[in-house]
């Protein structure tokens, strides 16, 4: 069973929220700032303006993310399915982030980062449109299809 | 401080000097930042005689301490300067992607002074800030500069420019941001066009610290709130041109220049018709969950063709019913004209209306403008928005504003507006304390600095008549500094204006951002305050009571039939309570008193 993060189409209109409230997670020093430059959620969009598509790790069966760390800094727990980085060990290569083929993986200050799947993700909570959803679901089809057929 | 970046950004175009300035304290709490902040360094720094098209003008962009934060609908930021359309002082905004990057980049404001020797746009990279040469660029149209500043800056760079209506100082040109989102109103672009500054690109990283994100995360509850009340369900279904109905049925759709308040092809270009035809997708501004842009494409086989944004409802109202435009398609391209050409589609309307009036009244013909110009022309239309945007033939003439024209052909009255600038979409007939707002708004006809619409038309929190002008000076005032503040904090009215609690939402949102305990009370002061400092700064221009004024059409030509007929706004009573509620002078003016009381010096 994989806990997640999914996703729909559909219901996005590009508000950037999600990215909004994933920030405040990564706040350090008890300050809190809205940052969506350093979220693990991100929405992009197409050149017409028609397509809105949030970047939200899958947490993959078998990461390639986690492949191609020269560092083994990846990790995939067992029990939960939730693949995670190391920031300590990462060294900033990027090796992950051309691997991953949904473009879900980001750097942050020099370090690869990712959706480890929060308890209660703020995301999810601020989604006031409903598009996004914590689910207990292996079944990633839809999403891959469609990170793979937007290509944002 | 929260909510605050702490910088303000100075560049003197004349000599490209670039410099930063922390944000003074006590500045922020009393004018808060936006709209507000903005006004306050217009008030101290601005020669009040300038021309407005000279380099001496001031030309500030400005966000607020709740621009980017969990704060309802929070992507928003103002320009602030001296009108070229009215000689007043204005405040336009804009929402979209623009203004999360702004403030990311760590800056309040953004004050600009001089003039450019060469057309130039500015480049902020986070603390990176530089001035570039806009040679090759000047000239585009938004949508193509704003690809153009992108592709010579960063792909995650947002843009705000304006077209060639702003540099040919059309006295209604628009700053357009993210290719489709204008600061249309008051000739803002004609500003930045007079100092060779074709854009603004910004790329920011930063974050805005807040003091208490788990109250702000209550935002998403009000959300889930306002989505379910029957006109937030309804905005987001079918945006802005939802009103293209109400107004109608309220027989308050400016129609014909203002002579009647029903459209009868009102059906043809409401929200419901843009949804069947035009609609690709509706979209956000950023931190907003109520997703009133509309994405559009003209359809294949039509007489026309074009993508872009919109139409908006006040554009559904100023080049449609009050020109009697009943054509979509035609309507959608007039409106993507209008935005890449970077012009305001309100002012735009209201002066093509104006010009179908002189025509038909023979004081403009055909040799003045090159064709006829007849109620309903959508082509000719187009064609003189080209022309204006371009400044090419008559168009320069109209590219003057409505008013002008009106003036220049002996009958000023004949065109809909106040102190210059266009109404809103909202007929002062038959809505007198939003009549009352056009009149006494600083910066002429407009709804964004007060309007009553959930009051007088939607009956929250409580039904009034809109037809007479019981209570209306209080509402007008209650209005005017609600929207003063919304704008200050870097909001966007709609839901704030929408829910009947706004203000106190507003409060709450406030306290949480900036740890600081505000009262309900506390932000109308605020907002007071605002509203006061821009009517002082305006008597120091000139302006007066004696400028609060209305066309006859609104005080003596009453509606003819439908809802109000029979109804005209009397003015005069409306004004002498709305100034003593002030408590201002009974010639309009702010008393010393009154400043006194509100801390301004």
């Amino acid at each position: 069973m994989g806990k997640r993060i999914s996703f729909e189409e559909e219901k996005c209109t590009n508000c950037n929220l999600c990215s909004m409230y994933c920030s405040l997670n990564f706040t350090r020093n008890g300050v809190y700032e809205y940052r969506p430059s350093i979220a693990r959620i991100r929405v992009s969009q197409n050149d017409d303006d028609t397509r809105y598509v949030a970047h939200v790790c899958l947490q993959c069966e078998s990461p390639a993310c986690m492949e191609a760390c020269p560092v083994d800094a990846i990790s995939k727990d067992q029990a939960t399915g939730i693949v995670s980085i190391d920031e300590e060990e990462c060294t900033g290569c990027e090796s992950c982030i051309d691997a991953c083929e949904f473009d879900c993986v980001f750097m942050v200050g020099g370090v690869a980062v990712k959706c480890e799947v929060c308890d209660d993700p703020l995301c999810v909570k601020a989604c006031a449109v409903k598009a996004l959803e914590l689910v207990d679901d292996d079944d990633v089809k839809d999403q891959e299809l469609l990170y793979r057929e937007v290509g944002l | 401080m929260y909510g605050w970046m702490g910088t303000i950004l100075r560049v003197d175009l004349s000599s490209g000097k670039i410099e930063r300035e922390p944000l003074d304290e006590n500045l922020a709490r009393e004018y808060v930042g936006g709209r507000g902040l903005g006004m306050k360094i217009l008030y101290d720094e601005l020669n009040p005689g300038c021309d407005p098209l000279s380099p001496e003008n001031i030309l500030i962009f400005a966000n607020g301490p709740l621009t980017l934060t969990g704060a309802l609908s929070s992507g928003r930021y103002m320009v602030i300067t001296k009108s070229p359309l009215t000689g007043t002082i204005c405040s336009s905004n804009s929402g979209g992607y623009f203004p999360a990057a702004f403030k990311t980049a760590g800056y309040d404001a953004i004050v600009l002074k001089g003039k450019s020797e060469k057309p130039v746009y500015l480049w902020i990279d986070d603390d990176h800030v530089e001035l570039r040469a806009a040679g090759a660029i000047w000239g585009k149209d938004t949508r193509e500069a704003d690809r153009a500043i992108k592709r010579e800056t960063h792909k995650d760079a947002r843009v705000a420019c304006i077209g060639p209506a702003g540099e040919n100082l059309v006295r209604f040109a628009a700053i357009i941001n993210d290719a489709s989102r204008a600061a249309a109103r008051s000739g803002v672009g004609a500003v930045m066009g007079s100092k060779n500054l074709k854009g603004i690109a910004i790329r920011g990283t930063k974050g805005v610290r807040v003091h208490d994100p788990e109250e702000l995360l209550r935002a998403t509850v009000v959300a889930d709130h306002i989505k379910k009340t029957e006109l937030g369900e309804a905005f987001g279904e079918f945006g802005t041109p939802l009103f293209v109905d109400i107004m109608n049925a309220n027989n308050i759709m400016p129609t014909e220049n203002f002579r009647e308040g029903f459209f009868e092809d009102g059906d043809e270009i409401n929200g419901a018709e843009i949804i069947d035809r035009t609609l690709l997708r509706a979209k956000s501004c950023y931190a907003c969950c109520i997703n009133c842009g509309r994405n559009t494409k003209i359809p294949e086989g039509s007489k026309y063709s074009g993508r872009g944004d919109g139409p908006e409802y006040e554009t559904c109202f100023s080049l449609g019913s009050n020109i009697l435009v009943g054509d979509l398609d035609a309507l959608t391209k007039m409106n993507y004209i209008c935005n890449e050409l970077g012009m305001d589609t309100m002012d735009a309307g209201c002066t093509v209306s104006a010009i179908m009036e002189l025509f038909e009244e023979g004081l403009l013909n055909e040799e003045d403008i090159g064709f006829p110009m007849k109620w309903g022309d959508a082509d000719n239309t187009i064609r003189l928005l080209e022309m204006i945007g371009h400044a090419e033939g008559f168009g320069k003439e109209a590219g003057k504003g409505g008013y002008y024209l009106a003036g220049k052909c002996g009958r000023p009255e004949l065109f809909m507006g106040s102190k210059g600038q266009g109404f809103a979409g909202y007929h002062p007939r038959g809505m007198i304390g939003q009549a009352l707002i056009y009149a006494t708004s600083p910066e002429g006809g407009n709804h964004t600095t007060g309007n009553t619409i959930q009051p007088e038309i939607n009956g929250i929190p409580e039904p009034m008549d809109p037809l007479t002008g019981k209570g209306k000076p209080a509402l007008a005032i209650m209005r005017q500094d609600e929207s003063a503040i919304v704008e200050a904090c870097g909001l966007c009215v709609f839901p704030y204006m929408l829910i009947e609690t706004g203000i106190e939402i507003l409060a709450e949102y406030y306290t949480a951002v900036t740890g600081k305990y505000y009262t309900e009370w506390d932000i109308r002061k605020m907002g007071e305050r605002i509203f006061n400092l821009e009517r002082a700064l305006n008597h120091k221009i000139g302006f007066t009571g004696k400028d609060d004024t209305l066309p006859r059409r609104m005080t003596e030509e009453p509606h003819t039939e439908g809802i109000g007929e029979g109804n005209v706004v009397h003015l005069d009573e409306l004004l002498k309570e709305y100034y003593e509620l002030r408590g201002w002078t009974p010639d309009g003016v702010p008393s010393e008193e009154k400043l006194a009381e509100l801390g301004i010096s």
